[in-house]
Parts: structure tokens; sequence; C-alpha cells
């Protein structure tokens, strides 16, 4: 018996795909260009390689939208992992690499100033600033709580 | 191992990687024979628009057109315009054909044609078809995948090994998930291809020197214009050929016998040119990825938007500039002892090497960004395979279909037929990569056959679409009268000739005509004389049957008629002038082609300005055909579905819910 076309596995692929097509092009480019930026201490390079991360960034959020559901936690955690892994070589090759120049510095920075800007944009628009604070906040109260 | 080795290899790795995965992904949705065949018929529109634009275009787009440029000038630009006509096929074909096979659960067009003329001499002829377009073609296309890592690496990763690798990996996913894999991946390989060939023409514009170096660059096409440097000369009214079209027919005996005056591109020869390359979604191929979406809401998007103004963007400005450029940039010897060079980052590439123009671009970026010439390399690839995945898979099930289930195993269940078609994908595969390993001049001269092979499905599909008077025996006649056609104009027909004891008096492509012409004007006239003769009252009434369900469902809205004459004169205008005999006024229409600058209207030379300007109608005119005249809209009326019948029981099931 063949699947029919709206089965709910074949929706949850879609969308499963149209995040990791959206992600490969746009990181695949993007990192490559911010890799340019970095070798030749190109501003612009660097900036268009930030540019087409926001741009992916932006894309995972109209497919979110498109298919009525939000960031899976799996999508959350890949994210911040990366997130975490780019700004500890950030740090260290800051701190260790000899030909890092103060261009380098400020492109990393405003690439990650510029991501991050992304995810408080992100949480004002999908939960506006009292909820986005009320989140924090919550997420705060229950670390105090388990911690206790 | 070098850097640039290193990059390579981690970006192919992450490429083969997302095409395993989605293999796997897809094989686990696979439940029953339409899942594997079909995607469960359930492609979603976007799936649809980026992997069937990734297939049309493939190889020839990034790799070739290019190159020809390079070679050829702009006359060879003009194919650029072929970003249009490619999809007009589609506009035609695709929505009718989607009816059908949601309608009376048609896998394969073998099975459609069968079904609606009545006999079995299509379906085989169909077989046939799929096949040449998937061995010998897809071999054609295999063997650049090898060659161009071959180059990239230096030598150091041989291209027969590159291939057979590279070729292993797209066997594994589509015979592991099917139609669906191809899509899914094609999805990908479809944004890979527009994203390569937009960075490889900004590449070529870095190199030239950005906004001030294209200034540069259109004063050295003022000065080439002026000269007879080139592949072929001057022309006869004086000016030369690269920037200039030869005429509207040459009447030569064909390559091999009787060389052209100025070049081989004439009108005539970039008219059926275009033809030939309409052929790809004529083929057996697109008709099976038209039947295997869930509505026809991606056709017009891929048809108007991402073929026609997407990749013909891309095509008229950067693949232009990219061909055009690289004669700049080192790549004609002529034009650097000339002076006339604006670098010298690109070798040589004359005397046939000028298929290795993509490669060399992305070698000058070995040293500075490695990284980036991995990515595009993995382009290419990409692109490539759309096309390469998509034929496989396709003709895998046609076989199934056509030939073990129709003829040899008609009880097969659902578990054989999948075996079946895997092995018949091996088969496919294995066939191509020996086929490019040890006949590579073979290979050749059957690949050629192949868009010219697929146009020949046009009446057939027009009979089926469009025209309830093309019967069984007229369409039969005129596929094989088309067929013969196009392989006696062939080298390959040549050969056979030559072989048997006899020479034809004629070369490959005679009076500047591609095989492809000759063959759909035999196939048009035998296929209308033969269908007069033998039109049967009986036969009429159940073809129009199919007609009926058209009328019922996609027929334009009655106060949209009388705009149907204006669409076909519009259609008409436009080929005539863009690629039929009044192209050649865009040779010095809008400046002569030695003038420069200010004699140049738009800026540019006269016949670049020309093809600008009817890339922008051609856009326009398939807007119009596909949206107004509703050829390529979805079908009016959510509530109504289209449940798969047996028989031509003709009536439309609404949704009970």
């Amino acid at each position: 018996m063949s699947l029919t076309p709206n089965d709910p596995a074949i929706v949850i692929v879609e969308k499963r795909l149209a995040v990791v097509t959206n992600w490969s092009l746009f990181a695949s480019f993007g990192m490559c260009f911010v890799l340019s930026g970095f070798s030749a201490a190109n501003w612009a390079l660097g900036l268009l390689g930030y540019g087409l991360l926001v741009l992916g960034f932006v894309g995972h959020l109209v497919i979110n939208h498109v298919f009525e559901q939000g960031f899976s936690p799996g999508e959350v955690a890949l994210g911040l992992v990366l997130f975490g892994i780019s700004a500890l070589s950030f740090i260290a090759s800051a701190l260790f690499s000899a030909r890092f120049s103060p261009e380098n510095l400020g492109l990393g920075l405003a690439g990650f100033g510029a991501l991050a800007a992304c995810l408080v944009f992100y949480l004002v628009i999908r939960y506006g600033i009292r909820g986005t604070w009320e989140l924090i906040h919550t997420l705060r109260h229950h670390q105090k709580e388990s911690s206790s | 191992m070098t850097e640039q080795m290193v990059w390579l290899f981690a970006f192919i790795a992450l490429y083969w990687a997302y095409c395993m995965q989605w293999g796997v992904s897809s094989a686990r949705l696979t439940q029953g024979s339409s899942d594997f065949f079909l995607a469960s018929r359930s492609l979603p529109a976007w799936v649809f628009v980026l992997c069937a634009t990734g297939a049309s275009f493939a190889g020839w787009a990034m790799l070739g057109y290019p190159s020809l440029v390079m070679r050829d000038g702009l006359a060879f630009a003009q194919l650029a315009l072929a970003a249009v006509t490619i999809p007009l096929t589609g506009v035609l074909f695709m929505k009718r054909q989607w009816l059908l096979s949601k309608r009376f659960g048609y896998i394969t067009p073998g099975e459609m044609l069968s079904d609606y003329f009545g006999g079995d001499a299509l379906r085989i002829l169909v077989v046939g078809i799929a096949l040449v377009c998937a061995v010998p073609y897809v071999g054609m296309h295999l063997s650049a995948t090898g060659y161009l890592i071959q180059w990239l690496s230096a030598g150091v990763v041989p291209a027969r090994l590159a291939m057979w690798l590279l070729t292993a990996v797209v066997f594994l996913y589509v015979s592991i998930g099917g139609l669906r894999a191809v899509a899914y991946v094609g999805s990908l390989q479809g944004l890979m291809l527009g994203a390569g060939m937009l960075a490889l023409g900004w590449l070529a514009m870095w190199h030239l020197g950005g906004v001030e170096g294209f200034n540069a660059f259109i004063q050295g096409l003022t000065k080439l214009g002026a000269s007879t440097l080139g592949s072929w000369g001057n022309s006869a009214e004086g000016y030369n050929a690269y920037l200039h079209i030869p005429g509207v027919v040459q009447f030569t005996a064909g390559m091999g016998r009787e060389e052209p005056v100025a070049g081989m591109w004439t009108s005539a020869m970039i008219l059926s040119t275009c033809f030939a390359l309409m052929g790809i979604q004529a083929s057996p191929a697109f008709s099976m990825l038209a039947f295997s979406c869930r509505d026809p809401r991606g056709f017009g998007p891929q048809q108007v938007w991402v073929s026609a103004a997407g990749v013909g963007l891309l095509l008229v400005f950067f693949g232009l500039v990219q061909g055009l450029g690289a004669n700049f940039l080192g790549a004609s010897a002529a034009l650097r002892e000339a002076g006339l060079a604006l670098g010298s980052v690109l070798p040589d590439l004359g005397r046939g090497k000028e298929a290795q123009l993509y490669a060399r671009y992305l070698l000058t970026l070995a040293e500075s960004a490695p990284w980036f010439m991995a990515l595009l390399a993995v382009c290419a690839l990409a692109a490539i395979h759309s096309m390469v995945s998509l034929f496989t898979a396709t003709t895998g099930t046609i076989i199934v279909r056509d030939v073990f289930l129709r003829y040899l195993t008609p009880r097969a269940d659902m578990t054989q037929q999948k075996l079946y078609a895997r092995c018949s994908m091996a088969a496919i595969i294995f066939a191509a990569l020996l086929l490019a390993t040890f006949a590579p001049s073979a290979q050749a001269q059957m690949g050629s056959l192949a868009l010219g092979f697929s146009l020949q499905l046009w009446p057939a599909l027009a009979g089926v679409c469009w025209f309830p008077w093309i019967t069984r025996q007229g369409t039969s006649v005129g596929l094989i009268a088309g067929l013969l056609g196009v392989l006696f104009t062939e080298t390959l027909g040549n050969t056979v000739c030559s072989f048997l004891g006899f020479d034809l008096p004629w070369g490959r492509w005679p009076w500047t005509i591609h095989s492809a012409g000759w063959g759909i004007f035999l196939n048009i006239v035998s296929c209308t004389v033969v269908s007069w003769i033998s039109a049967d009252r009986h036969d009429r009434v159940r073809r129009a049957q199919f007609h009926a369900l058209f009328a019922q469902t996609v027929a334009i809205a009655p106060k949209k008629r009388f705009l149907r004459p204006v669409a076909w004169s519009l259609t008409l205008i436009w080929f005539f002038f863009a690629m039929g005999p009044g192209a050649i006024l865009g040779n010095d229409l809008l400046g002569a082609p030695n003038v420069g600058p200010k004699g140049w209207i738009m800026g540019v030379p006269s016949l670049w300005a020309w093809q600008m300007m009817w890339w922008a109608l051609g856009v326009l005119i398939l807007w119009f055909l596909a949206y107004r005249m509703q050829m390529s809209t979805p079908l009016q009326g959510d509530n109504l579905f289209y449940e798969a019948v047996p028989t031509h029981s003709i009536s439309i099931s609404k949704e009970s819910s």
C-alpha cells in the first residue's frame, strides 16, 4: 500500500528537507566567504559571509512559518553547539594565533554580534519583548530551583 | 596532499553524506510501488521547481555553454534563449500529462501513450528513447565529472577512478530511495546549479577587474570586432564572425565534409539546436517527474520564473561574461599575442581544450581560496548528478513497467518490481560507465542522439495533450521517421553506413541544421500525412474521451479563448526573431559589431543586446502562456481530486468530505 500525498510522515520529512537544503546552500557559501574574509583580512568578503548565514537563518524562519512549526530540539541543540564551537575557535585564534590581525578580530566580533542580534530579534518577534524577558526569567528561575 | 585536495575531498564527502542521508530517508518512506517509482505522487511544488531546473540545465548550462561561447562567440551565445524554449515544452505538455497520470494511474509515459493510442509500438519506442538518454548521454556527463576532478587534482586522481567513485554514490542513493531520493537530492542540486553559475560569473567579472574591468572588456570587444582574430575569421559582411551570426542557413554538406563559412551557428543551426534542447523536457524522464508531483502548482514557477527568468539571466549575462571574458583572461592565444588580453589567469584553451574552462576558472582560486574551489567543484558535480540520477531512476522504472511487467513477469509483486528496477538501474549505470571508460568515441556518437531522439516525442505528446486527430499509425510512423532522420544526420549514421559499405552524401548536420531539426521535420510531415490517411472514426471517439477530460478540467476559460490566436502568433513571432531567420537582424541593428560602445545603442555588441531584449520578451511570452492562457496554472477548485482508475471512465470525483 502506497503512502498518500498528505501523509504526516511525508510532511515531517519535507520540513527537514527544506531546512537541510536551506542550510546546505547558505551555510556552505556563507562559511566560504567568512573564511575568505578572515584569510584575506577583507571586511567585505567576511560580512558577505555573515550576511549569507543570516539569510540562512531567515530562510529557516520562513520554513518554520510555512510548515507551521517551531525549531525542533535537535535544531536548537545543533545551532547552539555550532555557535559555541565557532566562538571557542575564534577566541582561541585571537589568543594564540600569530597571524590573527585586528581586522580579523573586528570581523569576528561583527559576525558573532550579527548572529546574536538575529537570535534576539527572532525571540522578540516570536514572543514579544515582555515574553522574551519572561522566557529568560523563567529559565533562570528553573535553574535556581534545580541547583537548590 | 595539498590544501586544495583536502578541501576538495572534504566537500565531496559532505555532498556524499547529504546524498546518502536522503537516499536512506526516502527509502524509509517507501511502502508501495508508487512510493518508489513516483515518490507517492506527492512531490511538493518547491521540490519539483528545484529538481526540474537542475535536471533541465545540468551540465550544458554550467560547463558546456560558457566553453562554447568562449570558442564560438556571440552566435552560439544566442542559445542562452534556450532558457525560454526548454520550459516551453513543459508549458505545452506537463500539466495535461500530469492530469492523465493522476486520473488513470500511469506510472510511465509508455503506459500513457500505449493506453491513449492503443497498441504497444509506441511503448517500445519510448523504452528505446529512454535507454539512449540513459546510457550514452548519462555516460557523457559522468565522463565530465571524472575529468573535472582530474583537472582540479592536477592529475593525482585519474578521471576514470573519479568517475566510477562519484557514480557509485549516485547509484546508491538512487537505487535505495527511488525517485523520491532523486527529487529530494535534486532540490539542493538545483540550488547548487544556480549558485555555481552565479559565482563563476562573478569570478570572471572579478578577474576582469570588476566594474572598471567590465568597461575594459567592452573596449576589448570593440577591438576584437574590428579585427579578424577568433576561430572563424570574418563574415561575408566584413564583420568579425565572433560577434556575428553567419547567415540564415548555409547549404553545406555537413560537418566533416564541408565547413561552413564564418562559423556554423547560422540562424537555422541556432533554431534547430534549440529544438534539440527542447527535447529535454519532452523526454520520458520529465514526464515521470511531472507524474510524481502532488499538484501542478510548481509547473508555472519552474517554467517562467526559475528557468526562463532566473537561469535565462544567468546565461545571458553571467554565462556570457564567463565565456567571452575567458578570451581576454588568457584563454585565447591570438588575443594575447595581439595585446588585447586583460589578464593571464587562464592558460591557452584553444585547439579542443575549451572543455577545461570551468576547471581552469576554479584553479584560479586554488591558492587564495581553496575552499571556494572545492565548493564550486561540488556545485558542478551536483548539477550534473541531478540529470544523471533522474534519467537513471526513471529509465530503470520504465524498463520494469514497460518490459518486465508488460511482457516477462506480469504478476511481479511490489518487492520484485523494486528489485528489477534496482537491477535495471545498476545495468544502466554500469553500461554508461563501461562506455565512458572503454569507448568514449562511440559514447559521444550515441550520446549526441539523445536530445534529438527525445524531441521526436513531441508529436506523440501533442496528440495526447492537444490534437485528437493524430492517430496511432501517424505517431508511430512519424516517430520512426524522426528517429531515422536524427540518426542519419549525426556522425553515428555516417559510421553505420560506412560499416555497411556505402557512404552518405552528407556529413553531420547538413545545411547547418541540427539533426534534431531534420528529425522533427520528417516526423511532423510523416505523422500528419499518415494520420490523415489512417483516420478512423472509432479510434477517434476513443481518444476524444481523454480530450473531454481536458475540456472539463484544464481547458482555458471561455472568456479568454479569443487570446489563443494572439498567444500562438506572439510565440511564432518570438521564435522568428529570437532564434529563427530574423535573428540575423541582431547582427548590426543595434550598432555594427566593429564600431564600439559609441555606436552600440545599448552599450554592448548588437547581438548581445538583441539577445537580452528577446530573452526579456521570451519571459513575458512564457508568462502569458503559462498563466494568462492557464497552461501551467493549478486546477480550478480545490475540492476536486483525481483518484487513479485503471480504465477510461471519465468522471471526476468530488471529495466526499
